[in-house]
C-alpha cells in the first residue's frame, strides 16, 4: 500500500473518531431543529407523511420556518435501523462530515484534509443535525466529480440546492460557473438538462411564501457590508466562537488559534501562486447569505467559505512531521477539553432537560398537564421526539390550505390531556393539573400564592434546576374567601 | 533585567483577570486528575492572552 493511501486512511479514521465518539450524548440533549428532522423522518417512515400529514415535502413546515427536508430523507433509513434517538438522527451528518474529509483529501491533498478533520467548526457541524453540512458536502462532492463525470456532478450540485436555504443561492451559481467553465466538455448539454430537471421543483417551491419566510424575516441589507467583512475577521475565525452558543464549542472558533500563523503565510503564498477559480468564487459569494441575514458572524450560513480558508491555511502549513505532530497533539487535547466543556456548559442550550420532561409526561398519561412555552414555542416537537408520539396524533392538526403558505405558528398546541401554551393564571390554577415551567415562568411567590406544590425539579447535566413541575390545588385556591365567587370555583363545587 | 520585570508585570496583569471560581467549577467537569491539567491558572491565563491578542485582529 502506498504512503499516500495510508496517510489518507489515517486522516479519515481521525476524522471519524472525532465525529463519532459519544455522538448520541455530546452535544447532550436534542436541539429543536434536530428533533424536527428526526421526528419527521420517523413520521415519513411510519406513515409516508410528515408531521402535518403532507406526503413527501420539499420543505418541512416545522414552526413556519420551512427548513429543507433533504436531511430528513437521509435520516429515514437510519431511524429505521437504529430507532428514533439522538445517535440515529446525527449519524447521517457525521458520515457526511467524514465523507467531506475524504473528498477534500482526494481533491486538495492531505494537509487540507487534516485541517478539515481537526478544525472545531467542521467537527461540531458534523456532530449535530446540520443541513448546511449536508449542503457543503454535496456542493464539494458535486464540484469534485465535475473532474470525472459532468452529468453526475451536475445532478449532485442541483441536489445540494435542496439541502439548505443558503445553498439555493450558491448551488445554481456554482452550476452556472461550471457550465461556462466546461462549455466544450462532452455531455455538457445533457448535464445542464439533468440539473434543470432536478432544480425545477425547487424553483417552484422557492416561489411560495413559506420558502421565503426566513429570508423575509431576516433580510437586513443595511448592515450587509459590515457583516460581510466579519466573516474574514481573524478574531472570529481563530479565537471568538460563533455568537450563537448552539453553533460553537465553548472558547474556540471555527479553526484552532495556532492556524492563524499558517493562514497568514498561506495568504502570502496564494498571492504568488494563485487560487483555484472555483475556490475564489465560493470565497467571494459564500458570505453573502450570512451578510444579508442581519446576524453577526452566522457561521452556518457561510460554510463553503471555511473550506476555502482551510485550503489557504494548508498553503502556509509547514509540511514537516516535527511541526505537524505537536500541533496535532495540542489540537486533539484542546478538542477533548472543549467536548467536555460543551457537554457540561451547554446542556440546557441543547434541551437536555426535555428528555426528562417527556418521560414525566409519558408516565402521567391519565393526568392533565400544561407545559409552559412562553419563551420557547416549538417545544412540542421535543416531546414528540423523545416520547415517539404517534405521527397520526400530530397529523390530526392538518395544515389547512396550501402547505407552503402558512408561516404563523400558534401559541397553543393542545391534545386530550396535554397542552403546550403559556400558563393562564386566571384559569389554570382552578383545575387539577400539572404545570411544567422554567424558573422564570413560575416564581416561588406565585407558587405560594396559588397553592402549587412542587412535585419534581428537572435539572441540567450539572444538577442545576432548570424546569419545575408543580401540581395545582384548586380546592385550596377556592377555599380563599376572595375566590369563592370565581366562576371556576363554582364549577369545582358542581363537580 | 528590565525585560524580565516587564514580563512579570504583564503576567501579573493577566493573572489578576483570572476567574478562580470558574476554574474550580470547570475542573469538576473532568475526571479528577485530568481536570487539574485542563483547568488551572496557566491554561486560563493563556486563554485570556489569546483572546486579548486576537482582539487586535478584529473587524
Amino acid at each position: 500500500m502506498s504512503k499516500k493511501i495510508v496517510l489518507g486512511i489515517l486522516i479519515v479514521v481521525l476524522a471519524a473518531v472525532l465525529r463519532l465518539i459519544d455522538l448520541g450524548n455530546n452535544p447532550p440533549g436534542v436541539y429543536v431543529d434536530e428533533a424536527v428532522h428526526g421526528y419527521n423522518a420517523y413520521s415519513l417512515l411510519t406513515t409516508g407523511r410528515d408531521e402535518y400529514g403532507n406526503p413527501l415535502p420539499i420543505l418541512l413546515r416545522s414552526f413556519g420556518t420551512y427548513p429543507p427536508a433533504l436531511y430528513t430523507y437521509f435520516t429515514v433509513p437510519v431511524v429505521k435501523l437504529l430507532g428514533l434517538n439522538s445517535l440515529a438522527i446525527r449519524l447521517p451528518s457525521a458520515v457526511l462530515g467524514i465523507l467531506l474529509v475524504a473528498i477534500v483529501y482526494l481533491w486538495f491533498g492531505p494537509v487540507v484534509g487534516l485541517i478539515v478533520a481537526i478544525s472545531p467548526g467542521f467537527i461540531l457541524w458534523s456532530r449535530t443535525v446540520s443541513e448546511p453540512n449536508l449542503g457543503l458536502t454535496l456542493l464539494v462532492l458535486g464540484t469534485f466529480l465535475s473532474l470525472k463525470s459532468l452529468p453526475l456532478s451536475f445532478l449532485i450540485l442541483a441536489l445540494s440546492g435542496y439541502a439548505y436555504p443558503a445553498q439555493r443561492f450558491l448551488a445554481p451559481l456554482t452550476l452556472i460557473f461550471l457550465s461556462y467553465h466546461y462549455r466544450y466538455r462532452k455531455h455538457w448539454l445533457l448535464s445542464i438538462i439533468v440539473a434543470t430537471i432536478v432544480l425545477l421543483p425547487l424553483v417552484w417551491v422557492s416561489l411560495t411564501p413559506g420558502a421565503n419566510s426566513r429570508l423575509i424575516h431576516l433580510f437586513e441589507p443595511a448592515s450587509a457590508a459590515r457583516l460581510y467583512l466579519s466573516y474574514f475577521s481573524p478574531n472570529n475565525l481563530f479565537s471568538r466562537p460563533d455568537p450563537d452558543i448552539q453553533r460553537s464549542f465553548p472558547e474556540v472558533s471555527i479553526f484552532h488559534w495556532w492556524m492563524f500563523i499558517p493562514f497568514v503565510v498561506g495568504l502570502i503564498k496564494s498571492k504568488k501562486t494563485g487560487i483555484l477559480k472555483i475556490l475564489l468564487f465560493w470565497a467571494i459569494l459564500a458570505p453573502v447569505p450570512g451578510a444579508i441575514s442581519g446576524d453577526y458572524f452566522s457561521t452556518l450560513r457561510t460554510l463553503p467559505l471555511f473550506l476555502v480558508l482551510a485550503w489557504v491555511i494548508a498553503k502556509g502549513f509547514p509540511k514537516k512531521a516535527i511541526v505537524i505532530i505537536p500541533l496535532l497533539v495540542l489540537s486533539l487535547v484542546e478538542l477533548y477539553s472543549n467536548m467536555v466543556l460543551l457537554k457540561h456548559e451547554r446542556s440546557s442550550v441543547w434541551n437536555y432537560e426535555y428528555r426528562q420532561i417527556s418521560h414525566f409526561i409519558s408516565s402521567h398519561s391519565q393526568d392533565q398537564i400544561v407545559v409552559d412555552n412562553s419563551r420557547f414555542k416549538p417545544i412540542y416537537i421535543l416531546w414528540a421526539f423523545h416520547s415517539q408520539v404517534s405521527p397520526r396524533l400530530l397529523q390530526s392538526r392538518g395544515f389547512g390550505g396550501n402547505y407552503y403558505s402558512g408561516f404563523d405558528f400558534p401559541d397553543t398546541l393542545a391534545f386530550t390531556n396535554l397542552a403546550f401554551r403559556p400558563i393562564n393564571w386566571r384559569e389554570d390554577v382552578y383545575a387539577r393539573q400539572y404545570l411544567i415551567a422554567d424558573l422564570l415562568a413560575v416564581s416561588d411567590s406565585q407558587a405560594r400564592e396559588h397553592f402549587l406544590t412542587l412535585e419534581d425539579v428537572i435539572t441540567d447535566l450539572n444538577g442545576r434546576p432548570v424546569e419545575r413541575i408543580f401540581l395545582t390545588h384548586p380546592d385550596k385556591k377556592c377555599n380563599v374567601p376572595i375566590n369563592r365567587d370565581n366562576p371556576f370555583c363554582k364549577q369545582i363545587v358542581v363537580q | 533585567m528590565k525585560k524580565a520585570k516587564n514580563i512579570f508585570i504583564i503576567l501579573l496583569f493577566f493573572l489578576s483577570a483570572l476567574d478562580i471560581d470558574r476554574i474550580n467549577t470547570r475542573r469538576g467537569y473532568y475526571p479528577h486528575a485530568v481536570g487539574r491539567i485542563f483547568q488551572n491558572k496557566v491554561t486560563e491565563s493563556f486563554t485570556i492572552i489569546r483572546k486579548k491578542a486576537f482582539s487586535l485582529f478584529y473587524f
